[in-house]
């Protein structure tokens, strides 16, 4: 009689026990997997932006369109070889937008050029040239934390003058850059005659508005982010942060938004 | 009691499967992602530090124009991590020039480079200044015979002779109808062995002189070497070649009658002119890094240094103490040729001296004796070679390491070697 009695309070005993333990290892089952799949996503971006940097800096360094070195001989390219003219020429005219041929309607970025000499066994950065976005998405739009990428280059002024250089990059996928890339993109796909009018779903945690003096479009906060559209917009901009279906148009070269 | 036990039993195999779930997620679904990721990133910057690479080693150095990787190709021709690139630039470290630009994209501690050196055998390029005046009679026939042959034997056994002969200005013929002067007729050009008259690079020697005079007679064998040195061979200086200069006289530069007194000087500071031509072919000499030898030609046709002899040539106008006045005729030497012969063996010694070269005194007219000495001269040029380019720092063991082969083109023999760059962080 009292052996029955025992095993009944054994019993009582063992199954919310085992019910609790069992619930607390399928949290820790659920929370590894999902930790998994959270660090599987904050890795992937960091790749996603890694590949991005590496692959603008080697466009920027080995296309002719960019800046590569041509030889005028040979009008062969090699590798890592930039053009000192090239350069000149970016640093002035690309000053606070990234130029075509390394044009990214996801990322933006800015490069630094620093050239380096030897003087008196020192070793300085003799020369500089920026080019690119002059503005990133406000902090909480990035959503990137990659550190600046850089890459060796050699500075071509002419056969007997080509000097060591690194290039930085400071690349970035924001939220201001996602939407400039969106309205862009949709612009070059207009110039070219394949797009007349599209429709997107997008968030923003920034009012924006586009500023037709300087023909950009800026994330509104105590300081202003702004990218350089390629279009002229016709935009009322959005007054407060959420999520808009943004209506694409075109009025001949200028982009009509709702 | 028992359904219990297989009740704790059951929750036990549950709690150890669960616990053996998250482990394996953990080992192989996270650490093959992570190691996926972290072949990706290292392609990355393996293809960064490819890039880089590449793009250093074209870059040029400050005084010489040259690519980093066309230095690293002269460094490998010449068997040394210094290149000498004569008076205008100076020498080049290549170590040096690739060090700071590695250190300054790399950082200290984060690289090393290796550049295998092959076995090159170099150009050994000779420039030769005839005194060709009539005592030289003797001498020069047998040169002209033998050197060629003497070339074309060291080139069949591999080694990469050529020389240039310069000889100083006239046109004395001597007995046997030798004109000494380069007539193909006496000098047969060939690929590796040219003669010509000093006057050809004279002008531009002159110019390079503080007199402006150049070379001033048969007997200037100093300017004559300085004027040979500066302007190179026929085909030119080629970088990483051994260089060298040989003078042959039997006399004084400028000639042994104590400026025009027609005795030989007690000593050396007697004759200011052959000082200062000597100094000039010194001073070329250490400033192109171009050895002097000298060989001390015989002017006496017997065999005992002792007796002094006499020439034998075609002489159209009058000579001193023999009237030939038209003709071919033997004469005899005179004091300042016959006595200041140890003076002559001193002031050549003294150049050779003053420049890492050597001097010699012919023993006899026998063509042996004139190959034995230049023969001497090339043998003893080995060049000093190292076998490779060893630069950076040394390799930990334990980091990950990015190495890049970067073929070196040495250009100079038509052949490559591979530098390997390794770099880590």
């Amino acid at each position: 009689m009292r052996g029955a009695a025992m095993k009944g309070q054994l019993s009582y005993i063992i199954k919310p026990v085992s019910l609790v333990v069992t619930i607390v290892l399928l949290l820790l089952l659920y929370n590894s997997i999902s930790s998994f799949g959270s660090k599987e996503k904050i890795a992937q971006q960091d790749l996603d932006t890694t590949a991005a940097s590496t692959n603008t800096l080697l466009v920027l360094a080995n296309s002719p369109l960019c800046l590569a070195y041509e030889s005028p001989a040979s009008q062969g390219q090699y590798g890592n070889i930039v053009d000192a003219s090239k350069l000149d020429y970016f640093n002035s005219n690309f000053s606070s937008r990234e130029p075509n041929c390394a044009r990214s309607f996801q990322y933006g970025w800015r490069v630094t050029v620093k050239e380096i000499s030897l003087q008196n066994g020192v070793t300085i950065f003799s020369r500089n040239w920026s080019f690119g976005a002059a503005n990133f998405s406000l902090d909480t739009g990035i959503n990137s934390n990659v550190p600046d990428f850089s890459m060796p280059i050699a500075i071509h002024y002419s056969d007997r003058l080509t000097r060591p250089g690194l290039m930085y990059i400071h690349l970035v996928s924001g939220e201001l850059e996602k939407i400039a890339g969106i309205i862009d993109y949709s612009c070059n796909l207009h110039l070219q005659g394949r797009l007349n009018k599209t429709t997107v779903q997008l968030s923003t945690t920034f009012p924006l508005i586009f500023d037709k003096n300087t023909n950009s479009l800026c994330q509104v906060s105590k300081t202003n982010a702004c990218r350089i559209t390629d279009c002229s917009l016709d935009f009322n901009g959005y007054k407060s942060p959420g999520n808009y279906l943004m209506k694409i148009s075109f009025n001949g070269n200028t982009e009509v938004i709702q | 009691m028992k359904g219990q036990v297989f009740e704790i039993l059951s929750f036990l195999i549950l709690s150890i499967a669960i616990i053996g779930i998250i482990i394996l997620t953990r080992i192989y679904l996270v650490g093959g992602f992570t190691q996926t990721i972290g072949t990706l990133f290292d392609r990355h910057n393996n293809e960064g530090v490819r890039a880089g690479i590449n793009a250093l080693l074209a870059t040029t150095e400050s005084r010489t124009g040259k690519t980093d990787l066309e230095l690293l190709g002269i460094a490998a021709y010449a068997g040394n991590t210094t290149i000498d690139f004569g008076p205008g630039v100076g020498k080049v470290d290549v170590s040096q020039e690739v060090t700071w630009k590695f250190d300054a994209i790399y950082g200290k501690q984060r690289w090393h480079i290796t550049v295998p050196f092959p076995d090159i055998t170099p150009d050994v390029q000779i420039v030769m200044v005839l005194d060709s005046s009539s005592s030289m009679c003797y001498s020069v026939p047998i040169i002209a015979q033998k050197v060629p042959q003497l070339l074309a034997a060291l080139r069949q056994s591999g080694k990469k002779v050529s020389m240039t002969i310069y000889m100083l200005p006239g046109s004395v013929q001597c007995c046997g109808g030798f004109v000494l002067s380069c007539s193909p007729t006496e000098f047969p050009e060939k690929p590796y062995f040219h003669c010509r008259s000093i006057d050809t690079i004279q002008n531009l020697c002159a110019s390079k002189v503080a007199s402006g005079l150049g070379v001033q007679s048969d007997e200037d064998y100093g300017d004559g070497l300085a004027c040979a040195i500066q302007s190179g061979p026929v085909e030119g200086w080629k970088k990483a070649s051994i260089k060298l200069a040989i003078g042959s006289s039997d006399e004084l530069s400028l000639g042994s009658e104590c400026g025009g007194q027609n005795y030989c000087c007690p000593d050396i500071s007697s004759y200011p002119p052959a000082i200062s031509s000597g100094s000039n072919a010194i001073n070329a000499s250490l400033t192109a890094h171009v050895p002097l030898f000298l060989i001390q030609s015989i002017d006496y046709q017997d065999q005992l240094r002792t007796q002094c002899g006499s020439i034998c040539f075609y002489e159209s106008n009058y000579y001193s103490d023999c009237n030939c006045n038209g003709q071919t005729c033997t004469c005899p030497l005179d004091q300042p040729q016959c006595a200041c012969t140890n003076l002559v063996t001193q002031f050549q010694q003294g150049l050779a001296n003053a420049t890492g070269g050597q001097a010699y005194v012919l023993n006899s007219l026998s063509g042996q004796d004139v190959v034995d000495k230049i023969q001497s001269i090339i043998d003893q040029q080995k060049q000093q070679r190292i076998p490779s380019l060893d630069i950076g720092y040394p390799v930990p063991s334990g980091v990950n390491i990015r190495v890049v082969n970067v073929p070196v083109p040495i250009s100079l023999a038509g052949t490559f070697t591979n530098a390997t760059v390794q770099e880590w962080s």
